[in-house]
């Protein structure tokens, strides 16, 4: 059967997003043979982002949002990032069904790249208060790993990444491998020391963010211009299409297949082994079958739930491995929009030069240790934070019209400062997706139900959320301080993960310390859906570092003859 | 404004209070954002809210056809309809007032309906209003729309506001130097 020989590679890599990327770069440079499959268009760096060098006035409607473009698009328009000039990196939702049992905002890019293209780029390690939070607490089951366990890929992605930031040795927010941090504005360098001050446990540091400020292997540097989300024709930041998949090519094993939609794993009964995937291509809705050894499932967290259940065998009728009825269960996602703004006084004779695509954060200061315990929550949340001078936009609220109004509003006015929390979600059972019995996509797919709240543990963090940035604006001198707390479905702060969990036990968990399927020994998943908590911090770099520990165990098993 | 006009729009104010329910015009309002009508309108307003001085004012930058656009395209059929009935609430009180259509006004005259207009939406009664028929006030979307299509024009770059295409730095605290202008977007 030739076209079997000729469909099969050494490894599978499916979805090309930010660990999809990562997959691929991996197991190619330890020379295997890889497909990356990819439901998406190809995106090409730098050619096609096509508003990459586009200024303001080039923007039909200056980046407000059309009508026309809400209704295509009503889930994805709610995402900060989406508009006139980014929307071709997001799916089109009528084209892209799920239903939603209650409000989850189900955030996607389907291209080369995913969402590697659009992310704010925020990196933050995860340390033991979060690996060890569900042991202590006995919450949902045991992180199968510890910090020492993944310190060292951290330190290797961070290494290839490039993350610009400052060590500042706090045990709850280990550093990373650190390229130059950006620094603070005037009036974040006031916040930061009075908050230092005022307050025993809290600090204010630079944004950490996957920005190389210096040249980085022929990357960048970053030319502040803040435009991020539309692609960097600089390199700037670190994205799929920049950084992982040129380096995957480089190595000459790596097939990059577009258009190809993943629909199940081919699990064969005898051999008791995953042995490929069926692919429906999007251009000719031919159906294909790819081979290999080992299976990266990379397609998103809920892209590979949906995958998953809709492998089904007669080993496994609920989804591909699936023993433990855990696939579908356990959807987190961080809850944001609530924090404070206020107004700073203070300054009126310094500026600022450039357009930084950072901020600043206030790592978790609440149960980090006994002193700091809360009694109406568990875990924690971070603040990113942002001072900023107000222009031209505060005219449409300032009284005023003429000449002399114009040269007011051209002129720099008032400092004022954002702060908003990322807050961490419990792992519920019942927060779960499944999929439709009757309802299929344009692929014949049967979509996915989604039916995510968060509960009393995230209303009660909210609410402290909200007066601790209050509390700490007022510490910093801060007039006409404005606490906000604004709707935040799940889903919307695009950290959606725990859908396959990793764990100890197999009848718990699906899977084990490397991110390899307890019941299906060559697949591999490590996406969101791996996570067992969801901790506070931004999680693409730990789902990086994870995908680079678990393909260094996958090549070392292969050669051990195991898989 | 002169002396004169300000007497004038004084009295008239009062009467317009006065004559405030005697709808009188046969003049036809506007119903179609599309149309010359509107668009005229518009074009005036904005350039009323900021004017060409020695720097380019807003009927220059286009801001007049950047409006319309941004009514059609990003606003909904009820925000239009709020927005058309706030103009021709506009032109009715301008015309019941001083008996003549806005357009026709003196410079002084329109000056004075624009800055009443300007300060209702900051009011007390009409914060109430807007919020209980959850409607902004056209003279409030007006302007937001003006000071967004001018302050992100490319005229506006040439003087007014300080923009650079490719920064190339980041430096996170200057001193302001004189003349600083605000950044055009952040
Ligand atoms: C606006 C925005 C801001 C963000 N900011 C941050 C941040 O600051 N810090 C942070 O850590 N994270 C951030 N994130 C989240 C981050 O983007 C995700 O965590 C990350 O992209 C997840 O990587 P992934 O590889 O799992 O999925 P993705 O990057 O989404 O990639 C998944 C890929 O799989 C493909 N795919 C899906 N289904 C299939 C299938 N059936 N067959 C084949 N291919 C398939 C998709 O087309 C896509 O290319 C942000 C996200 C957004 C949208
Ligand atoms: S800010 Fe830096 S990374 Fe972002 S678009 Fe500009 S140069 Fe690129």
């Amino acid at each position: 059967m030739s076209s079997v020989t000729e469909n099969t590679y050494d490894a599978i890599v499916v979805g090309s997003g930010i660990t999809g990327g990562w997959a691929a770069k991996e197991l190619t440079r330890h020379g295997m043979k890889t497909l990356l499959l990819e439901r998406g268009r190809e995106v090409y760096h730098i050619k096609d982002y096509p508003t990459a060098i586009n200024d303001p006035w080039d923007f039909e409607h200056r980046l407000l949002l059309t009508v026309k473009l809400k209704e295509a698009s009503p889930v994805q328009s709610r995402c900060y990032a989406f508009d006139e000039s980014t929307s071709h990196f997001f799916v089109n939702d009528s084209e892209n069904p799920y239903v939603q049992v209650k409000p989850f905002s189900w955030i996607r890019g389907y291209q080369t790249g995913g969402r590697s293209l659009v992310w704010g780029r925020q990196c933050y390690r995860f340390s033991d208060l979060d690996f060890e939070a569900n042991l202590k607490e006995g919450i949902a089951v045991d992180w199968p790993i510890r910090y020492r366990d993944i310190a060292p890929w951290y330190a290797y992605v961070e290494r290839f990444v490039g993350i610009s930031g400052r060590p500042e040795s706090l045990p709850q927010l280990p550093d990373s491998v650190f390229l130059p941090p950006m620094e603070m504005n005037c009036v974040e360098k006031h916040m930061a020391r009075r908050i230092r001050e005022t307050f025993e446990n809290r600090v204010m540091i630079e944004g950490r963010a996957a920005h190389v400020t210096v040249q980085h292997l022929g990357r960048g540097p970053c030319q502040y211009r803040n435009l991020c989300a539309r692609g960097c024709p600089f390199a700037g930041y670190f994205s799929t299409n920049s950084a992982t998949l040129p380096a995957a090519q480089e190595t000459g094993n790596l097939t990059l297949r577009p258009f190809s939609i993943v629909t199940e794993v081919v699990y064969d009964e005898v051999k008791s082994r995953a042995v490929g995937v069926r692919v429906i291509d999007a251009k000719t809705r031919r159906t294909t079958e790819y081979y290999s050894r080992i299976i990266f499932l990379n397609a998103s967290t809920l892209g590979t739930t949906q995958i998953l259940l809709n492998s089904v065998s007669r080993r496994f009728p609920e989804g591909l491995g699936n023993g433990s009825g855990q696939v579908g269960r356990n959807l987190m996602d961080h809850h944001f929009q609530v924090g404070a703004a206020g107004d700073y006084e203070g300054f009126p004779d310094r500026y600022y030069e450039g357009r930084r695509p950072n901020g600043t954060y206030i790592p978790r200061f609440r149960n980090i240790d006994e002193k700091t315990r809360r009694r109406d929550y568990l875990r924690g949340f971070g603040y990113q934070a942002r001072g900023k001078r107000l222009g031209w936009e505060r005219a449409g609220m300032t009284p005023g019209v003429g000449a002399r109004f114009k040269e007011r509003m051209a002129v720099p006015g008032i400092w004022n400062m954002w702060l908003g929390g990322w807050g961490e979600c419990l792992p519920y059972p019942d927060n779960r997706v499944w999929l439709s019995k009757d309802k299929v996509d344009m692929w014949g797919l049967p979509i996915l139900h989604v039916d995510c709240s968060f509960r009393e543990n995230e209303l009660s963090m909210r609410r402290d959320m909200k007066n601790s940035a209050a509390e700490m604006l007022e510490a910093a001198g801060m007039k006409n301080i404005r606490p906000f707390d604004y709707d935040s479905p799940p889903g919307l702060c695009t950290h959606e993960m725990g859908t396959v969990r990793m764990g100890r036990d197999p009848k718990t968990s699906v899977l084990n310390a490397f991110n390899q399927m307890h019941e299906v020994r060559n697949v591999f998943i490590t996406d969101g859906s791996c996570m067992t908590s969801s901790g506070c911090q931004n999680p693409s770099l730990t789902y990086m570092a994870l995908t680079a520990r678990a393909c260094d165990y996958a090549v070392s098993e292969m050669k051990k003859g195991n898989l | 404004m002169k002396r004169r006009d300000a007497l004038r729009a004084g009295a008239a104010s009062v009467l317009g209070i006065l004559s405030g329910c005697r709808s009188s015009s046969s003049e036809a309002e506007i119903t179609d954002l599309s149309s010359p009508q509107a668009h005229d309108l518009i074009s005036v307003l904005a350039e009323i809210i900021l004017p060409e001085t020695d720097t380019p004012g807003a009927k220059s930058a286009g801001v007049d056809q950047f409006i319309i656009r941004a009514l059609n395209d990003c606003h909904t059929a009820r925000e239009r309809a709020a927005f058309v009935q706030g103009l021709n609430e506009f032109q009715k009180q301008c015309r019941s007032r001083f008996g003549m259509p806005f357009l026709q006004c003196s410079a002084s005259l329109q000056l004075v309906l624009v800055e009443e207009a300007d300060r209702e939406p900051f009011g007390l009664w009409s914060r109430i209003k807007s919020r209980v028929l959850r409607r902004t006030h056209f003279f409030r979307t007006l302007k937001r729309l003006t000071a967004l299509g001018y302050f992100t024009s490319r005229e506006a770059t040439t003087g007014v506001v300080a923009y650079e295409q490719i920064p190339g730095r980041w430096t996170g605290c200057v001193e302001l130097k004189t003349g600083q202008k605000t950044w055009a977007s952040e």
